[in-house]
Formats: C-alpha cells, sequence, structure tokens
C-alpha cells in the first residue's frame, strides 16, 4: 500500500492515507505479502464506506509499523439524533494470529483519549464483523 | 508463609492431601487435592459476608444422592479462591483426613474401605430410624381406623412382621428422610494444639504445591480480586446500581464458556458482567522482542457471540509470564504482569 498511497498527513504517530476507488483497481502488480495484508485493510475500507455509510473514512499506518488503522464518522441507525463520533476500527483476517497484547496497547497509546476500538474481522467469504475492544474491564453496553 | 501466623485465628480450608490411591480420574492433571472445602456454616458465611467468597455447595445424603435441588455442606472453593484465601492468612490449608464413626483416624490405611463402612453404619441407622418411624405412623393409622369403626386398639399392641412387611411399602414414601446439620467427618476431628504446628506446615506445603499448578489463573483472580474500585465500570456507579461491595465476585465460569464470571454485587441481587477467558501467555526475553500467540478470532467471534446473547462483555488477559513469580513466597502484587481486554459485538457489521 505504502508504495501506492502518499501521505497527506503525519501527525501524533499516524500517518493518514487516502483511497478512492481508482487506487483499488490498480492494486493488482503488487507481490503476495503485500496483497494479504492490503486486501484485508481495503475489504474492511470498502465495507465501512459502502455497507455501513460511515463517513470520511481515512486508513492511517501506525509511523515504523506495519499497522493499519481504519477511522471514520460512525452513522449507525439509532444514532441520528447524536452527532456521529469518530471511531477507529483495526481490520483483520479471521486466520490472523497478530492481535496480541503488544499490538492492542499500541493501537490504545496511538488513538488515546479513545478508549476503545473495532476490530473488523474479514471472513473468507468476504463478510465482516465487528468486535468492539474496550481496554480495562467494562460492562456491556446494553 | 501465611501472613497471619496464628492458625487458630483463620479459617480451615479442608483439603486431601495427594493420595495416590485415591485417583479422582485416569487424568494426572485432576488430583484430590483440586477440590478444597469448607464444612463449617458460620465459616462460610463469614466468607460471604466479609470477604465476598461465593464457593459452590456440594453436599447431598448417601441416603438420597440424586438428588441435587437442595444441596448442603460441604462448600467447594475454587482452587484459585483458596491459594489467595490462604496466601492473604485469611484461611489455611487443613488435611482432610477420613475417619471412621468411631472417630479412628484411618489417613494411612485404606481409606475407600473406611469410608464404605461409613456409609454402611449410617444405612444401618437410616433403617432404623426408618422402622421406628413406620410403627409410629402405622399406629396411628390404626387408631384412626378404629376410631371410624367405633372399636379399641390395645395400646401396647404390637406390629407383628406380617403387618411391617405388608404396609412398608405403601407407607415408605410418606417417610421422612432425616438429614443431619453437622459433618460426622469433621465433628470428630480434634482441634488440640498439638496438631497446630502440623497443621501449619501441611497449609504451606499445599500453598506452595497448588501455586505451582495453577499460577496463571491465579494471576488473573488475584488481579480480579484486588482491582480497584475506581477503575470499575464508571456507569455501574454512576446509575447507582453499584453494590455495596469494594470488590467483583468471582464464580467458576464453564456454564458461561469462560474461566471465570465475574459480578458487580451479591450473585443473589446482580446478573454477571464479564466472562473471564483463559490468560494468554506472554514471554518476554532479554534478546527477542514479546513473542505471544494472538487471540484466536475464531474463538473470539464465537464468545463474542455468546455475549451478546447473556449480555457480558468476554475479558481476555493477558499475563507476562516473566514477570510471574516462580514460588508464591515471593509473590508480589504488581500491575504490570496482566493487563485485561474486553470485547463485546458492536451491533453493526
Amino acid at each position: 500500500m505504502s508504495d501506492q498511497l502518499t501521505p497527506t498527513i503525519v501527525k501524533n504517530g499516524l500517518e493518514e492515507y487516502t483511497l478512492d476507488a481508482e487506487d483499488v483497481s490498480k492494486r493488482k502488480n503488487i507481490n503476495n505479502k503485500e496483497i494479504c495484508i492490503d486486501f484485508v485493510v481495503e475489504s474492511v475500507y470498502l465495507n465501512l464506506k459502502y455497507f455501513l455509510n460511515w463517513q470520511n473514512v481515512k486508513i492511517y499506518k501506525i509511523c515504523n509499523s506495519n499497522v493499519n488503522i481504519l477511522s471514520g464518522l460512525n452513522t449507525a441507525l439509532g444514532k441520528e439524533d447524536a452527532a456521529p463520533q469518530r471511531e477507529y476500527v483495526f481490520p483483520v483476517h479471521i486466520k490472523s494470529k497478530k492481535v496480541t497484547d503488544a499490538i492492542l496497547y499500541q493501537i490504545y497509546t496511538e488513538i488515546a483519549p479513545v478508549n476503545f476500538f473495532h476490530l473488523g474481522i474479514l471472513s473468507e467469504d468476504g463478510t465482516v464483523v465487528y468486535y468492539r475492544v474496550h481496554k480495562g474491564l467494562q460492562k456491556p453496553q446494553k | 508463609m501465611s501472613k497471619n501466623n496464628d492458625t487458630s485465628q483463620s479459617i480451615p480450608i479442608y483439603i486431601a492431601d495427594n493420595l495416590p490411591s485415591l485417583p479422582v480420574t485416569n487424568d494426572d492433571n485432576v488430583t484430590h487435592s483440586d477440590i478444597p472445602l469448607l464444612f463449617d456454616i458460620q465459616a462460610i458465611k463469614k466468607l460471604r459476608y466479609e470477604m465476598d467468597i461465593l464457593g459452590v455447595l456440594i453436599g447431598t445424603l448417601p441416603s438420597a444422592s440424586q438428588q441435587n435441588l437442595f444441596l448442603s455442606i460441604p462448600l467447594r472453593l475454587m482452587v484459585e479462591e483458596a491459594i489467595w484465601l490462604v496466601n492473604s492468612g485469611k484461611c489455611y490449608f487443613k488435611k482432610l483426613n477420613y475417619i471412621t464413626n468411631t472417630g479412628a483416624n484411618c489417613d494411612d490405611e485404606l481409606p475407600k474401605k473406611y469410608m464404605h463402612s461409613i456409609k454402611n453404619l449410617q444405612d444401618i441407622e437410616l433403617k432404623k430410624y426408618m422402622k421406628r418411624q413406620f410403627e409410629y405412623k402405622y399406629k396411628l393409622k390404626l387408631e384412626k381406623e378404629a376410631q371410624f369403626c367405633n372399636t379399641k386398639v390395645k395400646s401396647d399392641a404390637m406390629i407383628t412382621r406380617t403387618d411391617f412387611e405388608k404396609h412398608y411399602k405403601k407407607m415408605e414414601p410418606s417417610l421422612f428422610i432425616p438429614i443431619s446439620n453437622t459433618s460426622s467427618l469433621i465433628a470428630h476431628d480434634e482441634h488440640s494444639y498439638r496438631k497446630y504446628q502440623a497443621d501449619k506446615e501441611f497449609s504451606d506445603r499445599m500453598v506452595r504445591y497448588l501455586y505451582k499448578r495453577y499460577k496463571y489463573d491465579y494471576v488473573v483472580y488475584k488481579h480480579l480480586r484486588e482491582y480497584k474500585r475506581e477503575q470499575r465500570c464508571v456507569e455501574d456507579m454512576e446509575e447507582g446500581k453499584d453494590s455495596d461491595s469494594e470488590r467483583f465476585y468471582i464464580s467458576p465460569g464453564s456454564k458461561f464458556g469462560g474461566r471465570f464470571i465475574v459480578y458487580p454485587g451479591d450473585p443473589l441481587r446482580y446478573h454477571s458482567h464479564m466472562i473471564i477467558q483463559s490468560p494468554k501467555l506472554i514471554t518476554t526475553d532479554n534478546n527477542s522482542s514479546d513473542t505471544t500467540d494472538g487471540i484466536d478470532l475464531l474463538e473470539l467471534v464465537c464468545s463474542g457471540r455468546l455475549g451478546t446473547g447473556v449480555k457480558k462483555t468476554c475479558v481476555y488477559p493477558f499475563i507476562n509470564v516473566t514477570k510471574v513469580a516462580k514460588d508464591i513466597t515471593t509473590d508480589q502484587s504488581s500491575i504490570d504482569n496482566c493487563s485485561f481486554y474486553s470485547i463485546e459485538w458492536s451491533g453493526f457489521g
């Protein structure tokens, strides 16, 4: 991804990228590993933008690491009255083993003071499921 | 080991020594020492009201062992709970001996044989009691019949063997089965000063042995127990629904597919909020960076869905193995060897 996209902002350890439909179609000649990583980020990005209708979805890369996170304005149903909040999503493949303490800690450090993010888990059939991850012990929302 | 050396002040938790002659299963990972028991009602009360320890009542009757609705003493504790209680000086481990009804201690002999002898004695006593009860009720019945027919029954009339055989089966369901309210096993146990030192040695040995086997689960348990009130769910306190308790109540979590389940107050008043999963281990070497197995995401989705169904969050603890003490004597309370992440379904996607 990094060789095709140019960072526009570097702030608080997060590099921001923009992605549009043209970029997606271009990404076919990258080596296997790159495609694997890109595929997950891209699928979750498209799912957020076009299926869940999140607004202003952006891709960030944590500086000096391979960790990509997405963020956008959550316009989920039932929240029309309140202004949509910017929330973060960590895209990951269902077979991935990389959700470890170290990575979770790294993400929390970057997105502070927000104390939660979503895991966007992409499965083999293209389905994306979202799970909210809180730091520490948290009682259920509802 | 225990901070309170005076065992007379603390509560005895009965635990079997690791008897090779009494295997629970063929699995080497399960032994009799994994079952800490409490027999004293006052001690159970104290644990529940003062220390927020629940345990599970497991006692039933040899004569009606299939019933499991009204269970009584002993109270079974979780091993982690027992280690925590002993290590903090509130309790001590006491050897659970097998004692006959005559009070003779037969710890070193064949305990199974003596357990059978206890059962046989109890069965004989029960039969005698039931017969006496039958005789009393049968007489009442005869009197009623006589009253109805306007005849007289001799007060000293004997109940014959044929009467017994004929009517006992019919009346058996209405007879009352007595339940003793103290354990005959523990009633004979002596509390002499002489045993005091032996108890202490046994307790120290046992807590070291159990810590070795259960140290990671114990670390999670200890962190949950000592989780500060300020760190707890803010909404709980805002809603005013928080319990008076300073701590969480913790129960075994197998019924929700976790290691523990956590209640914000007494389970009789509150639903549980969290399912705690088995801890993930992190090893940090000086030479290399952190190595750890990540969370299995399929497992995460599975427990996340279950959590949504039962309105609980699913908590994954990570333990830094290098910061966990090898022996319980050097175990220090430190926050940095364990971290928790709570996971629930986002509500979309």
